[in-house]
């Protein structure tokens, strides 16, 4: 028995043979640069010969100007977007699946879809207009409806949450696709079950589809939260002016302008790092959570 | 009863209102911008252009699609989609179906697991993975945009996820049969994640699809760049300290060309969506066991 | 369990392996000599000690600034080549233009990477710090440090003193030695500044002209005048929509109202020398309190978007070509963005350029940007570093001094071969002489083929004519161009000839600046510039006043302007 398993988990091994060379090659050996991260990065001396420097870039960048209020405003955007993110394409998942033309499901699926593949470049123009006080569509409903208007992209009180809205509803309908996905392995034998014991849409979405899901929900939860610290640089870069830097300037935007990004591998490594770490801790931690409190592994 | 009922298909109506006006307001920015593309620059740029083109106008696509490198870039995304597909789903196969044993039966999958996610979390950046790219003798060819992000992380925990929803009784009796994990994998696991295996087919090609930077770094001539970084760097941002020719500018308006653009650019991928969205027709899964 | 153990030990044990020869064989690579990338190609490079005794042998006595390579050298490039066309046949690999570099000059040119050139940074920046460079190729100044400290270039002093034409010599040295210093770092020059003229960027002072004359304004002469006129126009709609008076957009420190400062004498986010020759910032002197309370009196009186603070400058273009706005600040080539589509829109509308209007009686001086911005430079070890001086002659001597027509531009196809050369540069003249040259040709009414070796000449010429003969034909390609270069290179009034009146009256000014940045400088003036773009735009829209003027001084100064003053006037 024993041998059989030996043999039958080779089979196993050997199907990780592939990916785990493809990791080692463009994956490790790569990885090693983040040494650059505790350097003032020569090029030509190679990873190993630059003057190291200890923990200099880390301390120039909790030294970058405001870093305190940037590093705020990052993860007070980010962790919005990743809890929109992640709600939004839920609900709209479940309500997806209320729906009975097969036809209208898969056209708005569709449509939701679309807003992924347009840039913020794009975007940024098109926002401007629609956003605009004085002109802009959205005001002019609001004051339609006797709302004041607010000026979405030039107040420090909305602007974080315009970037929030506007960047979920560019991204929702893709990650309404996972979803869905998962919703089709759900056993129909369970509605049937739940239906025979009474339980109406409300419950049967409660007690069924959403516990279908759950997995794929933890799954998506745990990784999201590695983005802690990316709050969409392109997006920003487009949007804020400098009304809103107050609440809007992030951690790669202010890269950006302090210029380092192009020229100093050293402390572009180094935010990498930092951003790579605050990432694994939240990773590893929701990952422990969800083990211990929904009994569920992720990987 | 029949109140019940009625009250039920009106939250049907309801729900399918809802989510079609959502549909729209996602539509309304896309149609707009394909009536930007349409439209004539001189009308596109005075900010007339709404939901409909204005002064129609197919110049911004001839332009695009006129210049030789548009047939040559496209051809070279398309290699690089089938490539780039076939590797990452076969890889993502094969390393998720391992991974969702339990570590009771394969002791190793833990190391495995950290192993993958760890290269997920940190990496190099990009000098070090052009250092390796450019030592493994892979520079300017299609390899270089194909392998380096072979090993897709999150696509192997998102199917290996989904393996693990699979009914165990399945395996189980495919064992006592005497079968081995390959045939489990391509004869059972595989035919029942359909849905799944298109989601992460999905995320692949628009991944690759969409990608322009790599093509950027990694090739050395523009002939060699793929669809979307021909599209970037189409349009660029003249100097005007360095400008010694203005005869040289095109009479070509930057925004309906970018706007056709991404059109152009999304265009293949959209096209794509519904055969995708077949497979996502709940019930299959387990209907197809039973059946 | 063992056995596991066992197994997992392998497994690091090949990684490790694997991920040692792997870096070891990167760091090699690193550190070798220059062209092994492409094995093959690799043999025909030398130690790079050997190579100078050679290069002396190779010389004749006298040293000819155009002497040819004999036998012809190999020269890897990276270039940019956007939106170039060829005759059947050629490519940017093989053109007439290498051709004659070969023949003439002895230089095959082999285009080691091709880029766009808004990616040439990002490219050639991957290129530097993996050590892989071309031979001969063009960098930035921070670019060029980064190459200095690494040692990766050529020292170019000898060299550039035995090779320099006369000719190129005199090009360069036009700006009063700022490029040259640039690319001076510790005594030595290591790369041959590619020079740009920041004197094409100055401000001029953009206007519908067909407005002023409805409403019978003479353009402004003081800035009072300048806030009647945009009143005026905010007032009447000339265009009959809702106007703006006076263009302005989010990207304060990216100069979109330099103009409107200058003419108050104030230079923000730029530095300046005081009456008393030290250096002195821009941003905190009193004529910018000026200058950015009369914007905020213009905002308050409605005469600026009150949404500007958020649009960029893509939007005020907008605003231009859609008739809603008349007034702008911006370069001698306003007129060559999308601008050209409010006369595709509008057949009766004139864009005039005028000298910056002056706030007193003192002329407005308009700030130049810097002369050399980009450096070519050549690979440490490369045989002949010479090479970059000679080329930049060859360019000097057979596009600029005596322009050879077989390498201009093709008079039936239209093709410009030019823009296959490289290391090219201009005299920054050479926009006011196209234009003096152009508008005598006007004015004179020669035929537009005369001198057919000017190839932009030629076009603006005809463009001219096409434009004076049927001005109101706007939906015609060949009128639509005639109006650009008219506004652009035509008479009156148009971007060039205010440059032309700029060089002529002395009214420009330049950095006082002899170095690129010091070290507190590169660290802290980020900080400083948010902080002295949202003081201003604060005060344009109202939140902040006059008052606040002095506390966002001395904030400044105490948040390292100081410091980097001092350093500046060390």
């Amino acid at each position: 028995m024993n041998s059989k398993r030996w043999s039958k988990n080779l089979q196993l091994h050997i199907m990780l043979i592939p990916a785990t060379l493809f990791a080692i090659l463009f994956s490790y050996v790569p990885i090693t640069g983040i040494v650059i991260a505790f350097q003032r990065f020569i090029p030509n001396r190679g990873f190993f010969k630059s003057t190291w420097v200890g923990l200099d870039n880390f301390i120039y960048m909790l030294n970058m100007p405001d870093i305190y209020q940037v590093l705020y405003n990052t993860v007070f955007i980010a962790l919005m977007k990743i809890i929109a993110g992640l709600i939004v394409p839920i609900v709209v998942a479940l309500l997806l699946n209320e729906m009975k033309k097969k036809v209208l499901v898969r056209s708005v699926q569709t449509m939701i879809y679309l807003p992924h593949f347009l840039s913020w470049v794009i975007l940024g123009g098109i926002l401007i207009d629609i956003l605009s006080v004085e002109n802009g569509i959205i005001n002019k409903v609001m004051q339609g409806v006797g709302l004041p208007s607010v000026f979405f992209l030039g107040d420090n009180s909305w602007f974080p949450f315009t970037l929030v809205i506007t960047d979920v509803w560019k991204e929702f309908g893709f990650a309404t696709i996972i979803y869905m996905a998962a919703l089709t392995s759900i056993d129909p034998t369970i509605y049937e079950a739940a239906i025979i014991d009474g339980a109406n849409r409300w419950k049967q979405t409660f007690h069924v589809t959403l516990p279908g899901i759950t997995p794929i929900i933890i799954l998506l939860g745990v990784l999201s939260m590695g983005n802690v610290l990316n709050a969409g640089f392109e997006q920003v870069f487009m949007l804020y002016s400098p009304s809103v830097y107050e609440s809007g300037d992030i951690i790669d935007t202010l890269l950006y302008r302090v210029g380092f990004v192009d020229a100093q591998f050293g402390v572009a490594t180094a935010v990498g790092l930092f951003k790579s770490v605050i990432a694994a801790l939240l990773i590893g931690t929701s990952y422990w959570l969800a083990y211990r409190l929904a009994g569920y592994r992720i990987f | 009863m029949g109140s019940k009922k009625s009250s039920q298909q009106l939250a049907t109506i309801v729900i399918s209102i809802a989510m079609l006006v959502l549909g729209i307001v996602c539509l309304l920015p896309v149609i707009h911008i394909i009536a930007f593309s349409l439209s004539s620059p001189a009308a596109a740029n005075s900010g007339k252009v709404l939901l409909w083109p204005i002064e129609f106008s197919l110049d911004a696509y001839t332009y695009i699609m006129d210049e030789p490198k548009f047939g040559k870039s496209f051809l070279v995304s398309l290699e690089r989609v089938g490539l780039g597909l076939s590797i990452s789903c076969l890889l993502t196969l094969l390393t998720a179906y391992p991974l969702s044993k339990e570590s009771a039966r394969f002791r190793s999958r833990t190391f495995y697991v950290w192993f993958f996610v760890t290269t997920m979390l940190f990496s190099g950046g990009l000098i070090p993975t052009y250092m390796v790219v450019r030592a493994y003798g892979l520079l300017d060819t299609i390899w270089a945009l194909v392998l380096p992000g072979a090993v897709q992380v999150f696509n192997i925990t998102l199917m290996l996820n989904f393996f693990r929803g699979l009914p165990k009784e399945l395996d189980e009796s495919a064992f006592v049969d005497g079968a081995g994990h390959w045939t489990i994998l391509f004869r059972i696991s595989l035919p029942l994640s359909l849905p799944s295996l298109a989601t992460i087919a999905l995320f692949t090609m628009v991944g690759h699809w969409n990608a322009w930077f790599d093509g950027l770094i990694y090739m050395n001539r523009p002939e060699h760049y793929p669809l979307q970084t021909y599209l970037q760097t189409i349009v660029t941002n003249p100097d005007m300290s360095r400008i010694t020719n203005f005869a040289e500018l095109k009479n070509i308006s930057t925004r309906t060309v970018k706007t056709a653009q991404i059109i152009v650019a999304m265009l293949p991928i959209i096209v794509v969506y519904p055969f995708l969205q077949r497979f996502f027709v709940k019930g299959i899964v387990l209907g197809s066991v039973k059946g | 369990m063992k056995k596991r153990m066992g197994k997992v030990r392998i497994m690091v044990l090949i990684v490790a392996l694997a991920m040692v020869s792997i870096l070891s064989a990167c760091s090699k690579e690193n550190t070798s000599e220059p062209n092994t990338s492409n094995g093959a190609k690799a043999t025909n490079s030398q130690p790079a000690t050997e190579s100078a005794s050679e290069t002396t042998n190779a010389e004749s006595e006298t040293v000819d600034p155009l002497g040819k390579f004999d036998p012809p050298i190999e020269v890897k490039i990276g270039r940019t080549a956007d939106g170039f066309k060829f005759e059947a046949g050629e490519s940017i690999d093989k053109n007439r233009v290498y051709d004659f570099y070969e023949s003439d000059l002895g230089v095959k040119l082999i285009n080691e990477w091709i880029v766009p050139g808004d990616q040439y940074a990002a490219k050639s920046n991957v290129a530097i710090s993996s050590g892989n460079i071309p031979d001969v190729f063009m960098v930035d100044g921070i670019q060029l440090r980064n190459l200095v400290e690494a040692g990766m270039i050529e020292d170019l002093t000898e060299v550039y003193e035995k090779y320099v034409s006369e000719d190129t010599k005199k090009t360069v040295d036009e700006d009063g030695g700022y490029a040259v210093n640039a690319a001076t770092i510790d005594g030595k020059m290591y790369a041959f500044p590619a020079v740009t003229q920041g004197f094409w960027t100055s401000n001029m002072l953009w206007l519908r002209q067909d407005w002023l004359d409805k409403l019978g304004l003479t353009p402004p002469k003081t800035m009072d005048e300048l806030v009647h006129i945009a009143s005026e126009f905010v007032k009447n709609k000339p265009d009959g929509v809702d106007t703006y008076g006076l263009g302005v957009s989010k990207e304060l420190s990216q100069f979109v109202v330099n103009g409107f400062f200058n003419g108050y004498h104030s230079y923000p986010f730029q530095w300046v020398t005081d009456s008393d020759g030290k250096i002195v910032y821009g941003g905190i002197q009193p004529e910018t309190k000026t200058a950015v309370l009369a914007l905020a009196d213009m905002y308050k009186a409605g005469l600026i978007d009150k949404e500007f603070g958020v649009k960029d400058a893509a939007k005020t273009r907008e605003a231009v070509i859609a008739g809603k706005l008349g007034m702008v600040y911006s370069s001698f080539g306003y007129a060559f963005s999308n601008i050209k589509d409010l006369y595709v829109n509008n057949p009766d509308a004139v864009l005039r350029a005028y000298p910056m209007p002056s706030a007193d009686g003192a002329p407005a001086k308009a700030y130049v940007g810097p002369t050399a911005g980009s450096f070519w430079v050549v690979k440490k070890g490369f045989k002949n570093p010479e090479v970059v001086i000679k080329l930049a002659n060859f360019f000097t001597e057979h596009w600029m001094v005596n322009p050879k027509s077989d390498y201009g531009t093709g008079k039936d196809s239209g093709i410009m071969y030019w823009q296959y050369s490289i290391l090219q540069f201009n005299s920054p003249l050479l926009q006011v002489n196209e234009h003096r040259r152009v508008k005598a040709s006007f004015l004179a009414n020669e035929p537009f083929d005369k001198y057919p070796n000017t190839s932009n000449e030629y076009f603006y010429l005809k463009g001219m004519y096409d434009y004076a003969k049927n001005p109101k034909d706007n939906k015609n390609a060949d009128v639509q161009n005639g109006w650009m270069y008219n506004t652009t290179f035509g008479t009156p009034n148009s971007g060039a000839e205010v440059l032309d009146y700029y060089f002529t009256n002395n009214q420009t000014m330049t950095t006082p600046l002899k170095i690129a940045s010091t070290p507190t400088m590169s660290q802290k003036m980020p900080t400083l510039t948010k902080m002295e773009e949202v003081f201003y735009t604060k005060v344009i829209l109202g939140e902040a006043g006059a008052d606040d003027f002095d506390k966002f001084v001395a904030d400044w100064k105490k948040q390292g302007g100081d410091e980097i003053t001092a350093e500046l006037n060390n």
